[in-house]
């Protein structure tokens, strides 16, 4: 609903830097990970639901990312390159922890909301947050990067393999479950028990 | 248009896209799907303002070792220059390449090195690159040499151990050849038979039972630690056998430790 709907056109300093990368310039990839590593582990740690593990993933997607920058078609989108390799990685993370017969660890509840923000507002988002980890992780994934990153269905579709509409549902099924968690009193009836 | 149409639709209208005309006219007359869309605006508003906890950290360092210049060891350290024997020739005769692995081979050897008698010839230039583990490479190499006795020269050791674990698993995500994940193996490999379990020994014959089974006890649960981790971790393809073995090799190595720690020699 509040998406940000600007194509994801990469700046011309920003693809300046991944040419530089591609021609083996560290320090122009350094850039690219000082620009990007926040936002890519803000996303994976709601996946994650832990600081060590999405810290984890966010370095090896960039080491990824630095072995295969070679293979990066210029033009096309970066973050949503990027993010697709950070989603792998995340999808290994759980393929490995179910051989494992891990259950991932919850940092989310003890995620201070910082002084920045009002009593209020700190109370409302940590409410989103431990509504946020009752959604499947497919759905939170779609709707993160639709919402937080502000890519488009098909950027979306392309970073978690899926097609546009199957993630155009996903966000909205996400936030629909969203919506009966924070706000049942707004729903019509009918709809308050569908699934 | 009914509410539960409604708010299907507005659940899927992207920011700043027009109303339709039939929402927008449902929404005229409905005062509980007006709240409805406020509401999901900002729950919208909410999520885009998730924190997280601070990476900054992390991220520094990473960036650091991304972008620190590397040390180039251009000669061996004068502080081996007293230490004998080991087999320097299977290092010097290798072909070098200037990566990473070859540098740190090169500090692994001349580390272990600095433990045995009889020492050869030590190349006089080493490729040096950048990076982190070839930093903590030299700080244990130089710890190394200045370890008076087992005790010392098994944590440093076991430490090696650890940071060879990390950079493995670091690398085996990301390798697309072999032979960084072989080097490393044979890096590993070394460090665990060529100077954690002989250090061990010498630590089980001079020291007490309590400080014996201390230190053989911490270095046990790294190389547990090790084992576990690299058995179980998601690879690539060309990695895998090889964080298998330096696994085998870990395990190994901590059950002869255990059994030292309550048996000694």
């Amino acid at each position: 609903m509040s998406l940000p709907t600007e194509p994801n056109l990469p700046s011309q300093e920003e693809s300046d830097w991944i040419e530089a990368a591609q021609a083996g310039d560290r320090q122009a990839f350094a850039r690219i990970v000082n620009d990007y590593w926040d936002r890519l582990y803000r996303w994976l740690f709601h996946m994650t639901r832990d600081r060590h593990q999405a810290e984890d993933l966010t370095q090896e997607t960039f080491l990824k990312a630095l072995a295969a920058i070679g293979s990066f078609r210029p033009g096309s989108n970066f973050r949503a390159w990027l993010f697709r390799i950070g989603h792998n990685n995340f999808v290994n993370l759980k393929r490995s922890e179910r051989r494992s017969r891990q259950s991932l660890p919850e940092d989310v509840a003890s995620t201070q909301v910082d002084g920045t923000h009002a009593v209020a507002e700190r109370e409302s988002l940590s409410t989103v947050m431990k509504a946020l980890e009752e959604i499947p992780s497919e759905f939170r994934a779609a709707l993160l990067l639709h919402v937080q990153e502000g890519l488009s269905y098909r950027d979306v579709a392309a970073i978690v393999k899926t097609t546009e509409e199957t993630a155009r549902w996903r966000v909205f099924k996400a936030r629909q479950k969203l919506m009966k968690m924070l706000a049942p009193e707004l729903i019509p009836p009918v709809m308050r028990n569908e699934s | 248009m009914s509410c539960d149409a409604t708010q299907n639709r507005l659940l899927v209208l992207v920011h700043n896209e027009p109303l339709p005309v039939d929402v927008a006219q449902h929404l005229e007359s409905c005062e509980r799907c007006q709240r409805f869309q406020v509401r999901v605006q900002i729950l919208d508003r909410e999520l885009r303002s998730l924190p997280a906890p601070s990476s900054e950290t992390r991220k520094a360092a990473f960036l650091d070792e991304l972008t620190a210049l590397g040390p180039v060891v251009r000669t061996r350290p004068s502080t081996l220059s007293q230490s004998h024997g080991f087999d320097w020739s299977r290092w010097a005769h290798r072909a070098w390449k200037p990566t990473l692995s070859t540098a740190a081979a090169a500090l692994i050897g001349l580390g272990i090195w600095s433990l045995m008698p009889d020492h050869g010839k030590v190349p006089e230039e080493i490729p040096g690159p950048r990076l982190e583990l070839v930093q903590k490479l030299i700080r244990h190499q130089t710890a190394l040499a200045q370890a008076k006795d087992p005790r010392a020269r098994l944590n440093q050791l076991t430490e090696l151990a650890a940071d060879l674990r990390g950079e493995a698993r670091g690398v085996s995500l990301a390798v697309t050849t072999n032979e960084e994940m072989r080097t490393l193996s044979r890096m590993f490999d070394q460090v665990v038979k060529e100077g954690i379990l002989p250090q061990a020994k010498d630590l089980s014959r001079q020291a007490p039972l309590s400080e014996r089974r201390a230190t053989l006890g911490r270095a046990a649960e790294e190389l547990a630690v090790a084992s576990n981790e690299l058995a179980t971790m998601p690879a690539a393809t060309p990695a895998q056998e090889y964080l298998a073995r330096m696994a085998e090799t870990a395990r190994l190595a901590q059950s002869e430790l255990y059994r030292l720690a309550k048996e000694g020699v």
